[in-house]
C-alpha cells in the first residue's frame, strides 16, 4: 500500500479535522489542510496541530491552506470534508468554481442526509462516506483534546464501486492507531442512522436545558426523555429499513451515560449564537417520520424549539 | 348587594392578588391583604395598588399584613389565594387552624389545585375561580394590565356553597369584571382549557426565551404549541372535559392576540427559580399515565423544566455526585 497514492485535502479543522489530518500525516500521506479562520491558521504555519488526552500525536503538516479555493488548486485527488453539515452548501459553490472530472469526496460529517448533498455536484461513485466514532474538544485553536474514540470507525462508497479507495483509507488510518473499517454502502447507512440517534438522543436536550451531558444522564427527569428520543427515532429508522442489534438502547443509555462533564457540539453551537445541525439530526428524523406516517414528537419538539432560537439569535447577531 | 358580607383577606399580591384586590375594594368591600414579601408592603401601604394598561384603577389599602394569621386574627372570613401553587404546602401548614365560619377561594391556575386544598382544609369551604385576566408587576405596587377578557368563572369545588360563589360573582360583576357561578363540574372543563393554553406556551417560552408574541411568529413554534395542545386535549377528553367546538384555533388566536412579554411560568424558568409545571404540564403528564396515553411533548417539558430548577437551586449536588 502506497501512502503517496492519492493526496488527501482536509476541509475544516474542528477537532474531527484536525484527529483527521494528524493520522494522515503520520501515516505519511500527501496532505493538505484548510480552514477559513485566519488566526487558526497562522498558529497552525507557526505552531503545528496538537493532538492531547486519548490521542498523542504533533506531527508538523507543511501544507496548510486558508481557503478552501487555495486548497481546491493544489492538485487534490481527495477531499475530506470535516466541516459542520451546514457548510456542504458552501463547499459546493466553492467545489463549481474549480470543476475537476477526477476529484474524490469523503465526508466526514455528521448526520443524515449529508452525503447526498454532494450528488448535484458529484456522480455516486466519487462520494465517499466516513462515520467517525470520536470525539474531542478544541482547547486552544490548534490544539484538541480527544476525549473518546470508540472504534472502529466506518468508511463506505456511495454505490460500492469504490471499495478500492475504502480500504486504502480505512488500512492507512487504521495502520496509525485510529481503526477504521471499510464496509459497504448499506451497513454504512445503518451506522450513519445508529450514530445520529445517539446525537439526536442528548444535543439539543443539552442545548436547550444548558445541562452537562453528564448532568442530564445522571437526572432521572432528562434521562427518561433521552430514552424516549432514542425509542422514537428507531421507530423510524426501522421504516427505513435499519436493524438494530439486540439491546440497542441499553447499549446507547451506557454509551451516554459515560459521556463527559462537557457539552455536546450542537450546544456549544446554540449556546455560541451560531447555526446549528439540528436539521440533520432530529430534523432528519422529524422529516423520514413524515415520509412514513410516523410521529416525531419529541424530535419534533427539540427541533423546532433549537430552530427558534437559533432565528431569534441570528437576528440579534445581525441587529 | 350586601357589599360587607364578607370580610376578604388577599394572600398573594402578584398581579392576580393584586387586581382582585382593587377590584374588591373599589365597590366598596372590606379588603386586607398579606404577602411575605415585605419589601412591597410600605410601598402599598403608602401609595396603594395601581392597574395600568388594559385596566386602569387604583385603590389605598388600610390593613397590609405580613402573613395570613393576621388575616385570620382581623376577622377575614373570606380568604383569597393568589400565591404560586408550589407555595401552597407553606401555606397550608401555616392556616392548619381554620375557624369553621371561614371559605377559601383558590384564583391559582392549574389541574387539582382544589384537591390539593382539599387536603387539608374541608372541601365545602373551598371555592374556585378562574380568572381571564393577566398582568405583570410594574413596581411593588403597580400591575401593567395585559389581558382582561370576562366572564370570569366560579364555582365551589363540590358545589357545597353557591351562595357563597354567587356572592363573589355578584361584587366582581358590579365591579365590572363579569364573573359568572357554575357548577363545579363545568368548572373542571374551564380549568381543564385554561390549564392547557398555558401549557402550550409557558414551558416553551420559557425554554426558549422567546416572549409569546415571538413565538406565536414562527412556524416551527407555533406547530409545537399546536402540537402540544392537540396531546393535551386527548388526555383531557379520556378525563370527561368537554371542548366546545374549534377550541384549538381559538387558544391559538388567543396566543396570537396576546403581547411581547413572557408568560408567569416562562418567567420563572427565566429566572432559575421553582415553577408551577407541576400542577401544568406535569398534570397532563400524569393523567395521560393514568389513562395510558403518551404525552411526549408535555412530558419533555415538565422534565427540562424540573431538570432546570433543580439544577438552578441547586438541589442536584446533594442528591448526584459528579
Amino acid at each position: 500500500m502506497n501512502p503517496k497514492q492519492y493526496k488527501i485535502g482536509i476541509v475544516g479543522l474542528g477537532p474531527v479535522g484536525m484527529i483527521l489530518a494528524q493520522h494522515f500525516a503520520d501515516a505519511d500521506c500527501n496532505i493538505a489542510i484548510c480552514d477559513i479562520i485566519p488566526e487558526k491558521i497562522e498558529l497552525i504555519r507557526n505552531d503545528g496541530i496538537y493532538l492531547l488526552g486519548l490521542m498523542e500525536k504533533s506531527k508538523k503538516i507543511i501544507e496548510v491552506h486558508h481557503s478552501l479555493s487555495e486548497l481546491l488548486e493544489s492538485n487534490l485527488d481527495i477531499l475530506v470534508c470535516a466541516t459542520k453539515a451546514y457548510h456542504v452548501d458552501t463547499i459546493l459553490n466553492e467545489i463549481a468554481l474549480h470543476p475537476s472530472e477526477d476529484l474524490l469526496i469523503v465526508s466526514a460529517q455528521n448526520g443524515i442526509g449529508v452525503a447526498i448533498k454532494y450528488r448535484t455536484h458529484f456522480i455516486e461513485s466519487r462520494i465517499f462516506r466516513l462515520v467517525v466514532n470520536f470525539a474531542g474538544n478544541m482547547i486552544s485553536p490548534n490544539k484538541v483534546h480527544v476525549s473518546f474514540f470508540n472504534p472502529p470507525n466506518w468508511i463506505a462508497s456511495r454505490d460500492d464501486s469504490r471499495r478500492d479507495l475504502a480500504d486504502w483509507v480505512s488500512e492507512l488510518l487504521s495502520s496509525v492507531g485510529l481503526t477504521t473499517k471499510s464496509t459497504d454502502s448499506f451497513s454504512l447507512t445503518e451506522k450513519v442512522w445508529y450514530k445520529t440517534i445517539l446525537n439526536a438522543a442528548l444535543s439539543p436536550l443539552c442545548a436547550i436545558s444548558k445541562l452537562t451531558m453528564r448532568e442530564a444522564m445522571t437526572i432521572p427527569d432528562t434521562n427518561e426523555i433521552v430514552e424516549r428520543i432514542i425509542l422514537e427515532a428507531m421507530e423510524v429508522a426501522k421504516a427505513e429499513d435499519i436493524t438494530f442489534e439486540k439491546n440497542f438502547v441499553k447499549l446507547c443509555l451506557r454509551y451516554l451515560n459515560n459521556a463527559g462533564d462537557h457539552f455536546p457540539s450542537l450546544a456549544v453551537d446554540l449556546l455560541n449564537n451560531r447555526e446549528t445541525e439540528i436539521d440533520f439530526m432530529n430534523g432528519k428524523i422529524v422529516e423520514f417520520g413524515r415520509k412514513h406516517y410516523i410521529r416525531t414528537p419529541l424530535n419534533l419538539t427539540f427541533t423546532n424549539l433549537v430552530k427558534a432560537i437559533t432565528d431569534k439569535n441570528l437576528r440579534n447577531n445581525s441587529e | 348587594m350586601d357589599t360587607q358580607k364578607f370580610k376578604i383577606g388577599i394572600i398573594g399580591l402578584g398581579p392576580v392578588g393584586m387586581i382582585l384586590a382593587v377590584h374588591f375594594k373599589n365597590v366598596g368591600c372590606k379588603v386586607a391583604l398579606c404577602d411575605r414579601l415585605n419589601e412591597r408592603i410600605p410601598d402599598i401601604k403608602q401609595d396603594g395598588i395601581h392597574l395600568v394598561g388594559k385596566i386602569e384603577k387604583s385603590c389605598i389599602f388600610e390593613e397590609v399584613y405580613g402573613s395570613v394569621n393576621e388575616l385570620i386574627n382581623n376577622g377575614c372570613n373570606l380568604l383569597v389565594s393568589c400565591i404560586k401553587t408550589y407555595c401552597i404546602d407553606e401555606l397550608l401548614k401555616e392556616i392548619k387552624d381554620i375557624p369553621s365560619n371561614f371559605y377559601l377561594l383558590t384564583a391559582q391556575n392549574g389541574i387539582d389545585i382544589g384537591k390539593k386544598y382539599s387536603e387539608s382544609i374541608d372541601e365545602s369551604k373551598i371555592l374556585r375561580i378562574i380568572v381571564n385576566f393577566a398582568g405583570n408587576s410594574l413596581s411593588p405596587n403597580t400591575v401593567k394590565v395585559t389581558y382582561s377578557a370576562p366572564p370570569n368563572y366560579i364555582a365551589s369545588i363540590g358545589d357545597y356553597c353557591p351562595d357563597v360563589a354567587n356572592w363573589i360573582a355578584g361584587i366582581l360583576t358590579f365591579s365590572d369584571q363579569e364573573t359568572i357561578l357554575i357548577n363545579s363540574y363545568t368548572l373542571l372543563d374551564e380549568v381543564w382549557k385554561k390549564t392547557i393554553l398555558i401549557s402550550a406556551i409557558s414551558p416553551l417560552c420559557g425554554l426558549t426565551k422567546l416572549t409569546i408574541k415571538e413565538a406565536m411568529q414562527s412556524t416551527d413554534t407555533i406547530e409545537v404549541i399546536e402540537q402540544t395542545i392537540l396531546e393535551a386535549m386527548q388526555v383531557a377528553r379520556a378525563e370527561g372535559i368537554r371542548f366546545e367546538d374549534n377550541f384549538v384555533k381559538n387558544c391559538l388566536r388567543q396566543l396570537k392576540n396576546a403581547g411581547d412579554h413572557f408568560p408567569s411560568l416562562g418567567n420563572d424558568i427565566l429566572s432559575g427559580g421553582e415553577t408551577e409545571i407541576d400542577f401544568n404540564n406535569g398534570k397532563i403528564v400524569a393523567y395521560g399515565r393514568k389513562h395510558y396515553i403518551q404525552t411526549p411533548l408535555n412530558l419533555t417539558y415538565t422534565n427540562l423544566v424540573n431538570a432546570l430548577s433543580n439544577k438552578n437551586l441547586g438541589k442536584m449536588a446533594k442528591q448526584f455526585k459528579f
